[in-house]
């Protein structure tokens, strides 16, 4: 990636900050002014689910076909679903400091999106246990498709279920209960972070395909005692079926 | 060429022969057990727990009995390295369906030995015991398909034992939540409908691991040269 | 026959083998010697279909299914500690086909004894009786004379012979002995 093409990404997050500072404080809040973190927090949120889908996808092609091209698309996206996920839970903490007055109020919604972003790290500590390449990229794979159970679950069902009773405003951007400096700002947010992101998964693809490449690099300058009978000469591994009986 | 079905009687066999000569997934998840259950007895001896509370103590037991003796059945093969032997002799299916047949036989039985002994210790009234069986049989069974998928995916593993517990309480966690709200209502706490659905949300994950579990396993252990 | 086309496995950034071409005829003996950590146990993993190449392919003539066409001995295969020899060739059999009967004083080995109880060169006796009982098309062995004595040795010589009336044997070594199976050879590292 070209140095300066980061530019576009400070500027997007220097313009959404610009945002917060500027936007009108939100109404029906207990701390108008502090509901602003909103414009990150909500598109951390929805960001991190887009990536865990996003994981998915390329777990299931992982999963029947263990390249590192997959394999490097597969763990970008779930770090960074991850990463999303604990910024997600870090604003909500702001949030429920400052509108429920408790850092963490075991909300059920708040507790359940714990268990999501638990469940994410806990994809990352397989990932981190295993050695093989290809292993890697199928186990990771594995955990991605099986965790979309429990998340799916705790994301879209446990927090609809009529005995849940959350602090947590449920729909808000489907049901339009946002004001429309907030919607636009939300959405602005869902684009710059989201723009942002793109570009670190981006890296992270292109990292491990130099990383592969810088190996395939050192190999062939030490071609002459690579694999394969040397003593015949040029690419390690040429005809090597010796027709010279051992006995 | 053997059925699936006769594959996976015979790492079943083979999994409950090993077992029964060494003893050690059962005396490890029994004494787990009975240890505590007799903390739990004895954290409710100056007042009796509320039925959620009990419910919800029952489950973490259950819970972290099963992280310690479940991924065993898994992970000793990668302990004694007879995993390749496994992968050489067996189709991956049938040695997954094998293993978590030893699995749920085992949780059922620590959940059994958990029942028993809490009750009787504790004096606990069930309100509803067809309830307290339906909710300790289908968490079994969903603590075995689940550790025994966690068991796949950390076998060969650095820090196997660790990781497992790592990987498995994380994804066990809303299955965890379902089996309190079907046992809250065995103990005598919230509604039957309620206690119903959880049911149900625990029976779906069951089905949602165990049928992804051969798949898995086939991805994960499959020979194959490239 | 068996066909290996540029081959190449890798551990992180490093390759173990590459680019490696080999072609073995029925009722051949191919050797594959080399230097410790030359990759030569690592291949027959990978013709085992245990590991998985990182590039290339191989072919086996009539091969339908991996596990029933290759036998696989291997000093690192271990076998389960609490079953018997007879357990363990009749597990082998439930699960993969082929026959137990005669396997056992074949390879003398006692029925009832669990293997926890087993020498070295005993485990490697059974390893051989659970890698020939299905008649595969391929028999991989890797350091096979390791641990065996005189009447050991001359027993893996005997399975090899027969081996190749049936199909093709790889051969991992690097016992000057050993090396005089092989009709072919080629040398890693």
């Amino acid at each position: 990636m070209q140095p300066q093409r980061i530019w576009p990404k400070v500027i997007a997050l220097l313009a959404l900050t610009a945002i917060t500072v500027t936007a009108p404080p939100a109404k029906g809040f207990m701390n108008p002014d502090l509901a602003r973190i909103l414009f990150w927090h909500l598109p951390c949120a929805l960001l991190s689910t887009i990536f865990l889908f996003m994981g998915a996808f390329w777990a299931f092609k992982t999963i029947s076909k263990p390249t590192p091209a997959n394999d490097a698309r597969l763990a970008a996206s779930l770090d960074l679903a991850a990463v999303l996920a604990i910024l997600t839970l870090l604003t909500g903490m702001v949030f429920s400091k400052v509108q429920w007055g408790a850092w963490w109020s075991w909300d059920p919604r708040q507790t359940s999106y714990l268990f999501v972003t638990l469940i994410l790290l806990g994809g990352m500590a397989l990932r981190s246990g295993l050695d093989d390449d290809i292993k890697k990229a199928k186990a990771s794979a594995g955990y991605a498709l099986v965790m979309l159970v429990p998340i799916a679950f705790l994301t879209f069902v446990y927090p609809r279920l009529p005995q849940v009773q959350s602090l947590h405003p449920s729909d808000t951007i489907q049901q339009g209960s946002l004001d429309s400096p907030y919607r636009m700002g939300v959405l602005f947010g869902m684009f710059a972070i989201g723009f942002v992101c793109i570009a670190i998964w981006k890296v992270r693809v292109l990292a491990r395909a130099l990383e592969l490449q810088l190996a395939d690099g050192a190999m062939a300058m030490a071609s002459g005692s690579g694999a394969g009978d040397s003593d015949r000469g040029g690419r390690p591994g040429g005809p090597v079926v010796d027709d010279e009986t051992a006995s | 060429m053997p059925s699936l079905w006769a594959e996976t009687l015979a790492v079943f066999s083979k999994e409950m022969r090993s077992e029964w000569r060494s003893r050690q997934g059962f005396l490890a998840g029994g004494l787990f057990s009975v240890v505590a259950v007799v903390a739990m007895a004895f954290a409710g001896i100056n007042g009796r727990p509320t039925p959620t509370l009990q419910a919800g103590m029952f489950t973490v037991v259950l819970l972290f009995a099963a992280c310690i003796t479940l991924p065993r059945v898994f992970l000793v093969e990668d302990e004694q390295r007879t995993i390749d032997l496994l992968r050489l002799l067996a189709r991956p299916e049938a040695a997954f369906l094998g293993k978590f047949g030893a699995c749920k036989l085992q949780i059922l039985v620590t959940a059994a030995i958990l029942a028993s002994f809490y009750i009787l210790l504790s004096g606990a009234s069930v309100a509803s015991p067809i309830m307290l069986i339906a909710a300790l049989a289908l968490e079994s069974v969903t603590l075995a398909a689940t550790l025994s998928i966690v068991g796949v995916l950390v076998s060969g593993a650095r820090n196997r034992w660790v990781l497992a517990a790592a990987v498995g309480l994380p994804l066990l966690l809303p299955q965890a939540t379902l089996s309190i709200g079907a046992l809250r209502f065995a103990f005598g706490e919230g509604s039957q409908t309620s206690a119903l659905q959880n049911l149900g949300g625990l029976g779906l994950f069951a089905i949602a691991m165990i049928s992804f579990g051969p798949v898995l396993a086939n991805a994960m252990w499959r020979l194959e040269r490239g | 026959m068996l066909i290996a086309k540029e081959l190449g496995k890798r551990f992180g950034s490093r390759w173990v083998f590459r680019g490696l071409q080999f072609q073995v005829s029925s009722g051949q003996v191919l050797g594959v010697f080399g230097s410790n950590g030359s990759g030569k146990s690592t291949l027959l993993r990978v013709l085992a279909g245990l590991a998985t190449a990182n590039e290339g392919e191989v072919a086996l003539s009539g091969e339908v299914d991996l596990r029933r066409s290759v036998g696989y001995a291997a000093l690192d295969l271990a076998l389960y500690p609490d079953l018997t020899a007879q357990e363990h060739l009749d597990l082998a059999a439930r699960l993969r086909g082929g026959g137990t009967k005669g396997w056992l004083e074949r390879v003398g080995l006692p029925a009832d004894q669990p293997t926890r109880e087993f020498s070295s060169g005993m485990r490697a006796r059974l390893r051989l009786a659970i890698s020939m009982q299905h008649e595969p098309l391929m028999l991989l062995l890797d350091e096979p004379g390791a641990s065996l004595d005189e009447a050991g040795r001359s027993l893996v010589q005997d399975l090899i012979t027969e081996q190749c009336e049936r199909g093709v044997v790889v051969l991992a070594t690097n016992e000057p002995n050993e090396k005089e199976w092989a009709n072919h050879a080629i040398t890693l590292g």
